[in-house]
């Protein structure tokens, strides 16, 4: 049974601001702020092949994600796992377009792309296994709940 | 390095940034696996204080082991993307039952997409 309905894959879909969490070397976590890209089933993320969380997925690849966008009052936690894919320089969704929610300068697109290209930048494949919604970024204030 | 560009945050650059934020996703552990949530945070005293909704699983799950990354990030335009995550211990607030938290800025990644060289000089990065 798959983790993504109908629901999630349209949040999925429409939103691409994503955190993605994992652990260092210690055990202890740690994440970051990507573009999330979701060309159906997993989420991918392009980053540098020598990049701290191309080393902290491959020693552990336990995961989470936040897709949280700005003016949600919904975000959606995925936990599942993470790995580079192997042979992947560019994301299934295409190296040219950035998502329409993500506001890129010019010149920016073009520039991953080559890197992309070069083999300098892989793909991180996120396979979700649980999904759930929680109150988002412009939910009520927490504090006030 | 090689041809990328140090953007990390200065200290107070860092707390500029913290100053200005309302949310937060929150990592930390089930186990040996990570997990994440949104949360409410401010920043007070050169500490975050986080506070988790009432029905988190997370404030369970911190209460069993203490270890916590907080994110902050922002992303109005590209060369205004900032990100701070904080790395500590998290410590529960007095009366809060662990709902609410602190941490340190002992710890801490940041970066600043306004320190990026600007296309045409040369460089350029992919978020």
């Amino acid at each position: 049974m798959t983790a993504i309905g109908p629901e999630e894959d349209a949040f999925l879909r429409a939103s691409s601001r994503v955190f993605l969490v994992g652990t260092r070397a210690d055990g202890s976590p740690t994440g970051w702020p990507m573009v999330g890209l979701y060309p159906g089933g997993a989420l991918e993320f392009s980053t540098y092949g020598t990049s701290q969380k191309v080393k902290d997925f491959t020693r552990n690849p336990a995961a989470a994600c936040v897709v949280a966008p700005l003016d949600g009052e919904r975000a959606l936690v995925l936990r599942g796992s993470c790995a580079t894919a192997g042979g992947q320089h560019e994301p299934s969704t295409g190296g040219s377009n950035p998502p329409a929610d993500v506001r890129v300068a010019d010149g920016i697109a073009e520039g991953a792309r080559a890197r992309m290209l070069s083999g300098k930048r892989v793909v991180l494949r996120f396979a979700p296994e649980h999904a759930t919604f929680v109150p988002g970024w412009a939910a009520e204030e927490p504090g006030d709940g | 390095m090689g041809d990328r560009p140090d953007i990390s945050m200065t200290t107070d650059e860092i707390t500029a940034f913290l100053g200005t934020q309302r949310r937060v996703v929150v990592a930390a552990l089930d186990g040996t696996a990570p997990v994440g949530t949104v949360a409410a945070v401010r920043l007070d005293g050169g500490e975050l204080e986080v506070t988790l909704r009432t029905d988190d699983d997370v404030r369970a799950l911190l209460a069993s082991d203490d270890r916590v990354c907080v994110i902050a990030e922002q992303f109005p335009t590209y060369y205004e993307i900032k990100a701070v995550c904080a790395h500590g211990r998290a410590r529960s607030v007095d009366g809060s039952g662990g709902r609410t938290f602190r941490v340190g800025l002992d710890d801490v990644t940041s970066f600043d997409f306004g320190k990026l060289p600007r296309k045409g000089d040369g460089s350029g990065a992919a978020r």
